[in-house]
């Protein structure tokens, strides 16, 4: 069996030149399949006598399984023709259709070692990797290139060949060019001449003849429908070549700059413009990379337009997805519904994680999340009418509620139409919200955090509400880590004695209306420090006129100082806060005193991660401990190099040996967890819950730590 | 089988193929995707099939982002755009230097739309790590797909030789994932039990085995499958592949007393041997839960008619189902469908059919269902996951809960307390006892 991939510019005359040259191989008895990897499916119509075939993802589509009976249909000659079929114009992705029909064809065990030839008809350019398939290992061995002497089909010629190089490991895949006239000045030589340029040879030139389109028009091929022309000869002539005398290459596509001297140069007919003969590379701007024999050439090139773009400088890791930190603010909604637009994965990864991190919540409570588990039929023809169904059955199950409609990668990549659904669905005694992530498309976590914390507002946020007096909003809280409750609990504690209430958390175990009402207060307390909570706290001051305070976390006692008098200012509550302050001194000073006598005189040596950690050095400065901290690590900016067993990299040991010399501590504090033999060590937290007594409460624990061996037994069994 | 539940808390086949590559000790899963689809389920990996090779030292170099497992590529808008191929050729190579003995790379759902050629990648990386490529697993595939598809390519490349020799009286173990709950000690039970026959298990395929152990599935002379819907297509394979016949699927699993006995009785039929010791293993279990039940019964009438609900795939819950209803004298008021095996959930819906045409048959429940029936039906027994147990802990009447599906974030298990076979009977029947009495 040989593998024969035809592709072109849409529209070249791709379906007609393969059907006719089957229909030739046909004559001489050989056994063929033709899978037409387009979704407009009429690749077939010549062999098959007209549009009669069910394509294998109408298939899929309509009956949720595909049988090689129904699909698989005999034409001209016997040749047996597959249609993949696709999407509707404009809607979901056909790439991944053609990915999904060769695999189709496969499970349902299409052998294609019975047929003499397997020829793949693809649609249009290498746009993507779908497209792609049919010219990879184990489909084509060779690969055709439809063309004309156009300067849009010559560009798509040449793409075809970058991508056959692409995936051409060792043997040439590239059979030749054949050249379908269009009836352009110089065609036959602009052809010759470009084939001559990507290392291929013209198979043969189809001129223009209106036998075609009468032949077309009964449905039928040339072969069939005129045998003894002078155009069913070519096409045979093109069988014979395939038959026998082909020799595929590995091309050699023109760069971006030869291509525009060749279309310059051939097509227009233009003076021939300056050509670098050995290009260097320079980069400007990090984004573009220009040939150019030196920097000085880079303008000149700008403007002769012989720019090779590359692919954009890397940019940092994105931690998490967007999606997963828009669930982080929806699912905090009691009262709304947050239904993922994605594969059942991206949803079961969001419950687990919430279920196995939030076991601190006071209240048991049943998830809002729902999934629409994405099916591969989603994602081929578009998801709209499968969205449009739940969504429907959504709203009468839960016919007041909110529904977020939180949208995965994938949707981002096929481009459904989702606002126009949306809008369709509202009513007036519900909403349905699309909070455009996309995933990781969208961005990171906190992004997608932004992204809904925004959009909540935008809908909800009642801008008539009057503020009240005593009313405070909370904003930033760390829904996904274990100490949000307990930071809230003492911030709550703090508000409580200054008797102010608090009036929404925006967003954290709230309902709609409370977050209708957010306006009743005008200040907002950001709980984390964070650029989010920065944009955050920027667009609900600009947006809503509230105010929010700009404000230390309550970490460790100065800064719970700091921050009780500032919010107390705000509310003319100064006397409030001074007699907290001083019952908070009282127990303060209690445990300091209970602390110094082990403390006193010791010297610490902080290995810290880059985070503030002013909270930790005041407590132990206030009990008498001689404090040094160096920095040797920051988790996030690794440069990959190894780590030594004691946990910190071997190019940084040696800073850490030298602070220990230099320091003499009597113990180690590190960000994550190091050992040393003779020295105690302990794992401080880089997120202490919050309160004045954050730092002596830690304190308190080390001074167990530090009495118990400096390495526990089950260490040594690693 | 196309799932149109809006269950939001099944695992899908993504998460199924990674428990295969995962689910053997030496091998490494890059995950080409975005960073956020790896944490959950590398933490999960590392709680439950801990191994020393995933050294602590991995987790703050490049790719691994704070974990010690499951490195990934970090995809973002830019890579769908241009191709992933630029980071998926670093990660191999960084992943190459530490000489695992198997890679296995799968893409996520956004880098499988856009139709990386993983294989072609693989060779221009030139690695000398064994590559397995897991071009798409599909979308909303089921979990029990991605793990079985991922196995058979799994197998497929390090099963060489298909005329390799069979050894006399081995078996492979098919069926479990280390992501179910309580894997470790099952599959130790089914193999103590089979050592006690003179069997010799070779492989329990892709459940936390050595790669060592897995090249030789090929020389078994018997497929057991401990779960339907995770062991099917894997055994089909084999048979066709490698000519290993497999354990009849229409036995019942091995949970609870007959199933156990039966499913052992098969084996010691197909390989011709007496079946003394598992009349006896099964005669001393029915004898010990005799006296527990008996004296439990006799001092509170809680036993008989005790309503439960369960939730599992249809392997584990038509056995247990079964047994509870017919050995205990429970009585099954709802019964949850996770993952579906098409012969057991054949035999459970006629079962349930003649026997019990009141119990509510629930697939895929989505947790609004689950409390909806758990609220309706009140058990007093909650047999499931971790997902059952949080949502029935919402209700006014909270149900003593049992662990027998995943997912399970509740504790760490080190102890020896299986749910299969004779033991794992035992297991069941304590922790009934000690709830209702």
């Amino acid at each position: 069996m040989k593998g024969i991939a035809f592709y072109g510019k849409g529209g070249i005359g791709k379906s007609t030149t393969i059907s006719n040259v089957i229909a030739a191989l046909s004559v001489n008895g050989k056994k063929i399949l033709q899978i037409g990897c387009d979704p407009k499916h009429d690749s077939a119509r010549l062999l098959l006598g007209g549009f009669t075939q069910m394509t294998v993802l109408e298939q899929l589509n309509t009956i949720g399984t595909v049988s090689l009976d129904t699909v698989m249909l005999t034409g001209y000659n016997h040749v047996k023709c597959i249609e993949s079929g696709g999407p509707e114009p404009g809607v979901g992705c056909a790439g991944r259709g053609i990915i999904q029909t060769l695999q189709l064809l496969k499970d349902q065990g299409l052998d294609t070692q019975q047929f003499d030839y397997v020829f793949f008809d693809v649609l249009g350019d290498v746009v993507c990797g779908g497209f792609a398939v049919p010219m990879r290992d184990g489909y084509a061995d060779e690969v055709y290139i439809v063309s004309s002497g156009e300067i849009a089909s010559i560009y798509a010629a040449n793409n075809i060949a970058k991508g056959l190089q692409r995936f051409t490991s060792t043997n040439g895949k590239l059979g030749g060019i054949i050249g379908n006239l269009r009836g352009i000045n110089n065609e036959r030589q602009i052809l010759e001449m470009f084939a001559k340029k990507i290392g291929t040879t013209i198979v043969a030139f189809i001129p223009h003849n209106d036998i075609i389109p009468q032949a077309e028009l009964a449905s039928k091929t040339i072969i069939e429908f005129a045998p003894n022309t002078e155009l069913a000869h070519i096409y045979s002539k093109i069988a014979n070549y395939i038959e026998y005398h082909s020799n595929p290459v590995i091309p050699t596509p023109l760069s971006d700059m030869d291509l525009e001297e060749f279309i310059q140069e051939f097509c227009y007919g233009a003076k021939k413009i300056k050509i670098l003969q050995q290009p260097q590379t320079c980069v400007c701007n990090n984004l573009q990379q220009i040939t150019a024999q030196n920097v000085d050439d880079c303008k000149n090139s700008i403007t002769n337009r012989a720019i090779q773009v590359s692919v954009p400088k890397e940019k940092p890791p994105l931690y998490g997805c967007s999606l997963t930190g828009a669930y982080n603010v929806i699912s905090q909604i009691n009262d709304a519904i947050a239904l993922m637009y994605s594969p059942q994965g991206c949803a079961y990864i969001n419950y687990c994680s919430h279920q196995s991190t939030l076991p601190d919540l006071n209240t048991p409570y049943i998830s809002n999340l729902l999934c629409t588990n994405m099916q591969e039929t989603d994602v081929i023809f578009g998801g709209t009418k499968h969205l449009d169904e739940i969504l429907t059955d959504l709203q009468k199950r839960f016919p007041t509620q909110p529904i977020f409609l939180i949208t995965a990668c994938p949707v981002g990549l096929i481009g459904d139409d989702i606002n126009s659904l949306t809008a369709k669905l509202n009513t007036n005694k519900q909403q349905i919200i699309h909070v455009p992530t996309d995933g990781v498309i969208g961005g990171d976590f906190y992004l997608g955090m932004l992204t809904a914390c925004k959009l909540v507002a935008e809908k909800f946020i009642d801008k008539t509400v009057r503020p009240t007096d005593d009313g405070i909003n909370i904003i930033g809280e760390q829904n996904l880590s274990t100490t949000a409750n307990p930071n809230f609990k003492e911030v709550n504690k703090i508000l409580t004695a200054l008797n102010i209430k608090i009036n929404c958390r925006y967003i954290r175990q709230t309902n709609i209306e409370e977050i209708k009402n957010f306006k009743k207060a005008k200040i907002n307390l950001p709980l984390s420090n964070d650029q989010m909570v920065h944009d955050l706290s920027n667009f609900l001051d600009q947006h809503f006129g509230t105010e929010t305070l700009q404000i230390p976390l309550p970490i460790g006692f100065e800064q719970t100082v700091e921050f009780t008098r500032t919010i107390a200012r705000k509310f003319n509550k100064e006397a409030l806060a001074e007699k907290l302050i001083t019952e908070a001194q009282v127990t303060y000073e209690k445990d300091k005193k209970q602390l110094e006598p082990f403390f006193a005189g010791k010297k610490a040596l902080i290995n810290s991660n880059g985070a503030n950690i002013d909270w930790l050095q005041l407590a132990l400065q206030d009990i008498g401990v001689k404090v040094t901290t160096i920095s040797t690590f920051n988790i996030f900016t690794s440069d990959g190099s190894p780590l030594s067993k004691s946990g910190i990299k071997h190019s940084e040991a040696k800073l850490m040996e030298d602070a220990i010399r230099l320091n003499d501590p009597d113990f180690i504090l590190s960000a994550r967890y190091l050992t040393t033999a003779n020295i105690p060590c302990d794992f401080f937290p880089t997120l202490p819950v919050y309160g004045f007594n954050s730092g002596l409460d830690y304190a308190k624990k080390l001074y167990f730590k530090l009495k118990i061996p400096f390495i526990e037994g089950w260490r040594y069994d690693e | 089988m196309m799932n149109n539940s809006l269950t939001p808390h099944r695992p899908d086949s993504l998460s199924g193929a990674i428990a295969a590559f995962e689910g053997i000790q030496e091998a490494c899963t890059l995950l080409n995707g975005p960073i956020g689809c790896k944490f959950y389920t590398a933490y999960m990996a590392n709680i439950l099939a801990p191994h020393p090779k995933h050294e602590s030292d991995e987790c703050f170099s490049n790719f691994y982002f704070g974990q010690t497992r499951l490195p990934c590529t970090y995809i973002d808008e830019q890579d769908f755009i241009y191709g992933s191929e630029p980071k998926v050729t670093q990660a191999l190579k960084h992943v190459d230097l530490k000489q695992h003995s198997l890679i296995g790379i799968i893409n996520h759902s956004g880098t499988s739309i856009i139709g990386d050629d993983l294989t072609q990648i693989i060779k221009n990386a030139n690695i000398k790590t064994p590559t397995v490529a897991i071009d798409s697993t599909g979308f909303t595939g089921t979990y029990a797909s991605g793990f079985q598809n991922a196995t058979i390519k799994i197998l497929d490349k390090l099963l060489n030789n298909k005329n390799k020799q069979k050894i006399p009286q081995t078996v492979n173990i098919i069926g479990s994932t280390i992501f179910h709950y309580n894997w470790e000690n099952d599959i130790a039970e089914i193999k103590r039990t089979l050592k006690l026959l003179g069997i010799q298990t070779l492989s329990a395929i892709c459940a936390g085995e050595s790669i060592d152990n897995i090249k030789k599935a090929g020389q078994a002379e018997l497929n057991l499958i401990l779960n339907e819907e995770y062991g099917d297509k894997i055994a089909n394979y084999l048979e066709k592949e490698h000519n290993i016949p497999c354990i009849d699927l229409n036995l019942q699993a091995p949970y609870g007393i007959s199933a156990s006995e039966t499913w052992f009785k098969a084996i010691t039929e197909f390989f011709k041997i007496p079946n003394e010791i598992i009349k006896t293993k099964a005669r001393q279990v029915r004898k010990k839960c005799y006296h527990a039940l008996a004296q439990t019964s006799s001092y509170t009438n809680n036993l008989r008619g005790t309503p439960f609900t369960i939730f599992g795939d249809t392997s584990q819950v038509y056995a247990l189902t079964t047994f509870f209803y017919e050995y205990l004298g429970l009585l099954p008021v709802t019964i949850g469908i996770k993952e579906i095996g098409t012969k057991n959930y054949e035999a459970l819906k006629n079962y349930l059919t003649h026997n019990l045409p009141n119990t509510h048959l629930l697939i895929n429940p989505d947790q609004y269902e689950i409390t909806d029936y758990l609220n309706k039906t009140k058990p007093t027994l909650l047999f499931g996951s971790s997902i059952e147990k949080n949502i029935s802990l919402t209700l006014q009447k909270i149900p003593h809960f049992i662990p027998t599906s995943f997912p399970y974030h509740e504790k760490i298990i080190l102890t020896n307390r299986p749910i299969t076979g004779f033991n794992g009977t035992l297991t069941l029947i304590e922790d009934i006892i000690n709830a209702i009495k």
